[in-house]
């Protein structure tokens, strides 16, 4: 979205009379980027599916207090991201109690690969699908550094405003996740 | 054998989507929105205004009457020859007076950081 278009959009966000229509333009431009960004979190389309809704009316119901200091895509990415670290966080919970997975049950990535490789949603050949399980075995975090970097090719300064961390530490944790993730087919050879 | 090269420019995305999802995902977002609530929006920024001006009245009330004590007691508070009695006086009336200021607050509901505020041009 152009820069001019956005503040007309803020402005448009700020007047009762055009505030829904505005809205209803951002979620149209920025439903499938905010979509796949989730989606390469959650890796199920149904979840990634509510927490895109989420993520709407979080920042619908928080539209008020954004006065544009910062990017309308950056603030909306940020609702995104802390939402599906929220969802994953409830998800873990849930199936912690449910199965008993504890979060070093070095088992639990496989049973999630095994699953997705039986998703209609999910049509990667093999090693995309090692790939993948080998992402999901990521800290939440640093999964999501890994998908900005790495799949939707972001800087580091961008990352750093959505996720509020500092471009250091970014950096040191995409290397990591690389590392663990070139560690982890070593392991299938 | 299975490799991974992070220098690989070949990025494949495996996901997909349900037929026609992207089509009417705007409308259907849309749908969950809430409806704006025009009338709520004055009414709650009234209460916090309201609740301002009374609190800028009461202040205005507490100073005024601070500083009526406080000419009252003007001559009393610099005595230049009038000698002991005099400075017992004093001393008994600005016990009294202090009394009753902070009575007056007190019944006002004011504290001190009320009045930093109001000085401050807060209010």
């Amino acid at each position: 979205m152009k820069t001019t278009d956005e503040q007309e959009l803020i402005q448009q966000l700020h007047d009762p009379k055009q505030k829904r229509k505005a809205f209803e333009q951002i979620v149209n431009a920025f439903s499938q980027p905010l979509y796949w960004q989730i989606r390469r979190m959650v890796a199920y389309h149904d979840d990634a599916d509510d927490v895109l809704q989420n993520t709407f009316l979080k920042a619908w119901s928080n539209i008020d207090t954004f006065r544009g200091d910062a990017k309308l895509s950056t603030w909306l990415f940020r609702i995104a991201h802390n939402e599906t670290l929220t969802f994953l966080s409830k998800q873990r919970e849930t199936i912690s109690i449910d199965t008993n997975i504890t979060d070093d049950d070095d088992d639990a990535p496989l049973t999630l690969a095994n699953t997705l490789e039986s998703d209609p949603y999910f049509d990667g050949d093999e090693t995309e699908a090692l790939l993948h399980t080998a992402i999901a075995a990521l800290p939440d975090k640093q999964r999501a550094v890994f998908n900005m970097k790495y799949f939707q090719e972001m800087k580091y300064e961008d990352m750093s405003d959505i996720t509020g961390t500092s471009v250091g530490a970014l950096k040191a944790s995409y290397h990591l996740a690389v590392k663990k993730i070139e560690e982890f087919f070593h392991r299938q050879e | 054998m299975k490799t991974f090269d992070i220098n690989n420019p070949q990025k494949r995305n495996p996901f997909s989507v349900p037929e026609g999802y992207f089509d009417n995902l705007t409308a259907r977002i849309m749908e969950q929105i809430p409806e704006t609530d025009v009338t709520a929006t004055p009414t709650a920024e009234l209460k916090p205004k309201n609740n301002r001006r009374w609190i800028g009245w009461t202040l205005g009330v507490a100073a005024s009457i601070a500083l009526a004590v406080f000419f009252v007691n003007l001559p009393n508070l610099f005595p230049s020859a009038n000698g002991n009695q005099q400075t017992a006086q004093v001393e008994t009336s600005d016990n009294y007076d202090e009394q009753y200021e902070q009575e007056m607050l007190e019944y006002a509901m004011v504290d001190n950081s009320d009045i930093y505020r109001y000085l401050a041009g807060g209010y």
